[in-house]
């Protein structure tokens, strides 16, 4: 199926390294990360200076950003080990 | 999907709590969850001097924007690590967020002060790097509380954190870490600050959210010592659990805190004297970061 490239919604992701896609508007938030294999628990789906919600469908001229929301270093898999460095 | 306080248009669903929010409600819920946490665990309070530990990613910074937004006295410390291009880019995050909030920053840089980066550490004593990292960044904690006069200092460990790491111990059956692992560290007279993590009942996710409305701007990208670390791994399982039946993470680490961390508890007391070589606490003669510093030293001459 042929999509208007006007109609296209640029989706990028920053990290782990910087990716981008491009879906139809009108495709749902959740669908959108269901395709891409991503855990709705591991990210926000970012539009503009708001978030989207699963439900919502992408936009014409939207620029969608998808960040993973996971971080810290093994160090914090030592940390109950806080009795500090005695 | 709308919000359900006040029926606007939601900007984030939080599944475990079959609620979603618009942004103000949003707000309105993450402050009450770190106030609650910082109550219930009788953490500080509004006479207290804090130091929250900052390293520009979006949980300290968002902890940080919490407590001042609250009316804590809240001072920030960052640690100059030496992590290429990585260290720049967060102080300058940190030192914009302070500038902006009118905050006070305290700063100690590890290369200046004791002649190592984080890196060349981890490859010297063949460690991955996060363990004198680690190890580096709760012995300047501790320090630079005593110095500053600080009643406590916080750091911005949440949810997805603590569960991660007690997933980690109880895969390993560490029973003294999980004897240990709790939101407060008390302090000991000997030397000892206490350590609390107020955003223990918050997700990632939520941090995150939280980062990007309130426009705090943090560090997006990882720290690439941290690249592949297995607690990424535990955080991976715990969301597709979570995914399936949300609520997991918060039932695992907070069932663990009512039930389960007593069982490991021992009375351990500790008999601590002062470092015969930086005078911080330490149950031997030498702490353990100076015989650490001791031994970067002697393989590099």
């Amino acid at each position: 199926m042929e999509h208007d490239a006007s109609n296209m919604v640029k989706v990028t992701m920053p990290i782990p390294e910087p990716r981008s896609w491009e879906f139809p508007a009108g495709k749902r938030v959740g669908d959108v990360l269901r395709e891409l294999q991503l855990n709705p628990e591991a990210v926000i789906v970012v539009a503009g200076d708001t978030l989207l919600t699963a439900d919502r469908r992408l936009e014409a001229g939207q620029d969608i950003e998808i960040l993973p929301v996971i971080s810290g270093g093994s160090e914090r898999a030592e940390e109950a080990d806080e009795v500090h460095q005695v | 999907m709308k919000c359900i306080k006040c029926k606007q248009t939601a900007v984030l669903e939080l599944r475990r709590h079959n609620s979603a929010f618009c942004r103000d409600h949003f707000f309105e819920y993450f402050e009450r969850q770190v106030q609650r946490t910082i109550s219930e665990f009788r953490m500080f309070g509004r006479n207290d001097r804090i130091l929250v530990a900052v390293s520009g990613g979006k949980d300290s910074l968002v902890l940080w924007d919490c407590l001042l937004r609250s009316g804590y006295r809240a001072h920030g410390l960052y640690i100059g690590l030496g992590i290429p291009g990585y260290s720049d880019r967060s102080a300058e995050k940190v030192r914009a967020f302070a500038r902006s909030r009118h905050a006070t920053l305290r700063e100690v840089s590890v290369g200046a002060e004791f002649g190592f980066d984080i890196p060349t550490a981890g490859r010297r004593l063949r460690r991955p790097a996060c363990s004198p990292c680690g190890l580096a960044k709760r012995y300047i904690f501790n320090r630079e509380a005593l110095q500053g006069g600080y009643d406590v200092v916080a750091t911005g460990h949440n949810l997805d954190d603590e569960a991660a790491v007690l997933l980690g111990n109880v895969l390993h059956w560490n029973t003294d870490y999980l004897g240990r692992q709790f939101p407060v560290l008390e302090a000991h007279e000997d030397g000892l600050v206490r350590k609390v993590k107020p955003l223990v009942r918050v997700t990632e996710r939520e941090t995150a959210a939280y980062a990007v409305l309130r426009r705090i701007d943090y560090i997006v990208e990882e720290c690439p010592m941290a690249v592949g670390a297995r607690s990424h791994l535990y955080k991976e399982v715990l969301n597709r659990l979570e995914q399936e039946s949300p609520g997991t993470k918060h039932q695992l680490l907070f069932g663990f805190f009512e039930r389960g961390r007593q069982r490991f508890q021992e009375d351990r007391d500790l008999d601590l004297q002062p470092c015969s070589e930086c005078g911080q606490p330490t149950t031997a003669g030498v702490c353990a970061f100076c015989r650490t510093r001791r031994r970067l030293v002697s393989v590099t001459t």
